[in-house]
């Protein structure tokens, strides 16, 4: 609009919106005719003075007002959230998992002579047994002069999964917890930008695709925080995203780069979900491009941990799962 | 996002709180909303609402439903603020989706005051504001400076000295509807000139005085 003369003849039109303008700085309602760039602009003016703080005086009045009609105690923790339904075939595929390690730390318990490698798969049925991250250094030593043969040639322990063949399969089962959850996620949103982001992610083949889709999928690590979403839904939103940042940079041969990703969706913390498992699951993958087999082991077993909360979430609030009703965080 | 928001110290004394509260202590609420209200009510909910009296019920509303779901919350690693922060955005933009039913004037002006928010370094800051008001001030005095003298004036007497529009009407020597008009051309004016001296950096000085 070009800028008018204090000495111009106002039009209709402006004489329209300046009334309008008066009328909503008085507190009065406003209109159809109310320029809103004017009245921004005079909420800025008026922010810059007193006007824009809140004395103590008045927080002490507000805070009666409040607490007069507070319950006394807050509510419950909440709901179920919708993807629960999701858990089962998660859950059962945590469950295979830990069957198929379960069979391992037997077979590694009655033929402890026999273990012929160290580590990825000696490891992770430690880790298991004691349900903890623990350094089977023993293991590793007593293992080391075999290390180099490969797992299918071993014996028994060629019928066992490797860390590998670990990393292969169960974080794939979560990966496609995490697909079905962001297909009923994604709608709900109704942010085109990140379905687009993710489209791009879903069908990246070259290099060049792969860096579009994360040069996409950056941008929405930090526009997706200030947009007008649920907060549970920006979470898992925001999770995902790392999910797939890390997936990205997984495909391009940089682990770093994707520990990096997962560390900062790790580091939104929340409750167990499908995308949580899954940033579990390529923390592991990336540290075990990066040769820490140990620390990729603890990672998956942490993936599948989730996995299995998230099973016993379903058992247990399945009858008392209700559609959510609010769109408040 | 100010340092001393997620210090451990800090977040210790607010996971005390949240404890508390959990347990029935409605007093530990009140501390938490004697530690954020004023900064929610500055930094949050009056540039997204611009009017005092529908920050101050949103306020009220964030607070009511950050109590009712306090059993929710899980601490992380950044301050409870965010989350209360985030409830509070979600008052204000629920107020402007009823603006047609409630009739209320409500302006959001946050993207002017992007000028003067340092660049984030995580999400989390686009939850806050790292500007103060002492900074927001001076950026109003440098634009005001360039603008026309009669523009300058009407803005000083209408809301900085927040006198009524009959006052300012008879300080300038002229009529109400005169008047009326006269501010909305200084308004836009004063937006313009804003929005120039953001594009050239001439804003965003001294973010660092205290709010």
């Amino acid at each position: 609009m070009t800028e008018r003369s204090p000495l111009d003849p106002p039009d209709a039109e402006e004489l329209a919106s300046a009334a309008a303008l008066e009328a909503a700085l008085d507190g009065r309602p406003g209109r159809a005719e109310l320029p809103d760039t004017a009245l921004e602009t005079a909420a800025l003016l008026r922010f810059s003075t007193d006007q824009g703080r809140l004395n103590p005086g008045r927080r002490g009045e507000l805070r009666d007002q409040l607490f007069a009609s507070l319950p006394e105690r807050p509510s419950a923790p909440a709901r179920a959230p919708f993807w629960r339904s999701l858990w089962m075939p998660l859950g059962l595929l945590g469950a295979a998992a830990a069957v198929v390690i379960g069979i391992q730390v037997s077979s590694r318990e009655a033929d402890q002579a026999s273990l012929t490698s160290a580590s990825p798969t000696a490891t992770w049925a430690a880790e298991t047994k004691a349900d903890q991250v623990v350094t089977d250094k023993a293991v590793a030593n007593r293992a080391a002069p075999a290390a180099e043969a490969p797992m299918e040639s071993k014996g028994r322990a060629g019928a066992a999964p490797s860390l590998g063949a670990l990393a292969r399969t169960a974080p794939d089962g979560l990966a496609e917890g995490a697909r079905s959850a962001r297909a009923r996620l994604l709608p709900n949103l109704k942010k085109p930008e990140l379905e687009h982001a993710h489209q791009l992610a879903d069908t990246a083949r070259s290099e060049p695709e792969l860096e579009a889709a994360r040069g996409a999928l950056t941008a929405l690590t930090f526009d997706l925080s200030s947009q007008n979403l649920d907060e549970a839904d920006a979470r898992w939103a925001r999770q995902d995203v790392f999910c797939r940042l890390a997936e990205v940079a997984l495909r391009l041969g940089e682990p770093r780069a994707a520990l990096e990703w997962t560390r900062q969706g790790l580091e939104l913390d929340g409750p167990p979900s499908p995308f949580l498992a899954q940033l579990f699951a390529l923390d592991g993958q990336a540290r075990a491009q990066l040769g820490d087999e140990t620390a990729a082991a603890a990672s998956y077993m942490k993936a599948l941990r989730v996995n299995e909360r998230l099973l016993d979430e379903h058992l247990d609030g399945a009858e008392a799962d209700s559609p959510r009703k609010e769109s408040e965080p | 996002m100010d340092a001393d928001l997620n210090d451990l110290g800090q977040r210790r004394w607010e996971r005390q709180r949240v404890e508390r509260v959990l347990a029935g202590d409605r007093e530990a609420f009140g501390e938490i909303y004697d530690a954020f209200a004023t900064r929610l009510y500055e930094r949050v909910l009056y540039p997204l609402l611009g009017n005092r009296a529908a920050a101050e019920d949103a306020l009220s509303e964030a607070f009511r439903t950050a109590f009712q779901r306090l059993g929710d919350y899980r601490p992380g690693e950044v301050s409870i603020y965010f989350w209360l922060a985030t409830i509070a955005k979600h008052k204000a933009l629920d107020m402007h989706r009823a603006r047609k039913v409630t009739g209320r004037a409500l302006a959001n002006f946050e993207s002017l005051l992007e000028p003067l928010r340092p660049s984030p370094e995580s999400p989390e800051h686009l939850l806050d504001s790292a500007w103060s008001t002492h900074s927001v001030g001076q950026a109003v005095h440098t634009t005001l400076a360039a603008l026309n003298e009669r523009y300058r004036e009407a803005i000083k007497l209408r809301f900085l000295e927040d006198q009524s529009r009959e006052a300012c009407a008879e300080r300038l020597g002229v009529k109400l509807g005169t008047f009326d008009v006269l501010i909305l051309r200084a308004l836009r004016a004063f937006r313009k000139r804003w929005e120039e001296l953001a594009a050239q950096g001439q804003l965003s000085h001294d973010t660092d005085a205290p709010p």
